[in-house]
């Protein structure tokens, strides 16, 4: 598990804004605070593998996402920025399409 | 004030990368759309023939939707456009079209979306740079959704309905 660069974050943050229009979620967060939520989770989980974190995953969204995101949504980013860390962004494409 | 095309997405052409998908709203009677990426700049075109009477100051209004979105959600478009006369002698008119473009400086705007899912707004261009456009010429309209601008937050796909390009007459 490694924390994912920037482009990587975007990446991710590209990926998730397509499935949910694909899948015609509404979508009350502005692009910058997905943007702001992957980046956020990205440390989160990757400091997460180190030592025991000091708060739930919910207080690690920067507020506008946490109060916007649905719970689905919020779970899907998660385990596509856990899969990501593994390196294996084939897999992430898979699950979202293309991140490019 | 005459509205001079409407264009819609049945009739839009498309590049060989990077363009809007052509898409559905509403499963019962299936509006067509163009899907312009949120992440990544997209454009289509549109070919006309600049109708005569054609006069003055030239706007495109755009139609647009997107499902239900966050308050404050803009997305920022651009609208460029190639005349060509046929026969004429300027260096516009003369490309080889097979290989060459000449567009005009963009035109560019942005809009906020309503929150309620799918409901329409318009976004009202002034196309100041339309190319010298005289009637009769050859005119490609080229419209783009700019994502990466920082002016477009908008998170989810914008839905072109159509555009309406007017003139003064």
């Amino acid at each position: 598990m490694a924390l994912l660069s920037s482009a990587d974050e975007q990446r991710v943050a590209r990926g998730l804004m397509r499935t949910w229009s694909r899948d015609t979620e509404s979508v009350t967060s502005l692009k910058g605070d997905i943007l702001a939520a992957v980046s956020a989770i990205n440390t989160y989980l990757d400091g997460a593998g180190a030592t025991r974190p000091a708060t739930s995953i919910n207080a690690a969204y920067p507020l506008a996402f946490r109060n916007a995101a649905t719970v689905a949504q919020k779970g899907l980013l998660v385990a596509v920025i856990a899969l990501a860390q593994t390196g294996n962004l084939a897999l992430v494409r898979q699950i979202l399409g293309e991140i490019d | 004030m005459a509205t001079r095309f409407i264009l819609t997405p049945g009739s839009a052409e498309f590049g060989s990368a990077t363009f809007p998908q052509l898409a559905i709203v509403n499963t019962t009677e299936r509006i067509p759309v163009l899907a312009f990426d949120a992440a990544v700049d997209e454009w289509c075109y549109w070919s006309v023939v600049v109708p005569q009477g054609w006069t003055g100051a030239v706007t495109a209004i755009l139609t647009l939707l997107a499902n239900s979105v966050a308050a404050n959600a803009d997305s920022y478009w651009e609208v460029s456009v190639q005349a060509v006369t046929p026969g004429g002698g300027t260096a516009d008119d003369t490309i080889n079209q097979s290989t060459t473009t000449s567009y005009a400086a963009v035109n560019a705007g942005n809009v906020l979306h309503p929150t309620t899912a799918y409901q329409e707004v318009a976004l009202s261009i002034t196309l100041t740079n339309m190319d010298s456009a005289a009637a009769g010429d050859s005119l490609r309209i080229k419209v783009s959704r700019d994502a990466n601008h920082a002016s477009d937050d908008l998170a989810v796909d914008a839905l072109l309905k159509s555009a309406e390009i007017r003139d003064s007459a």
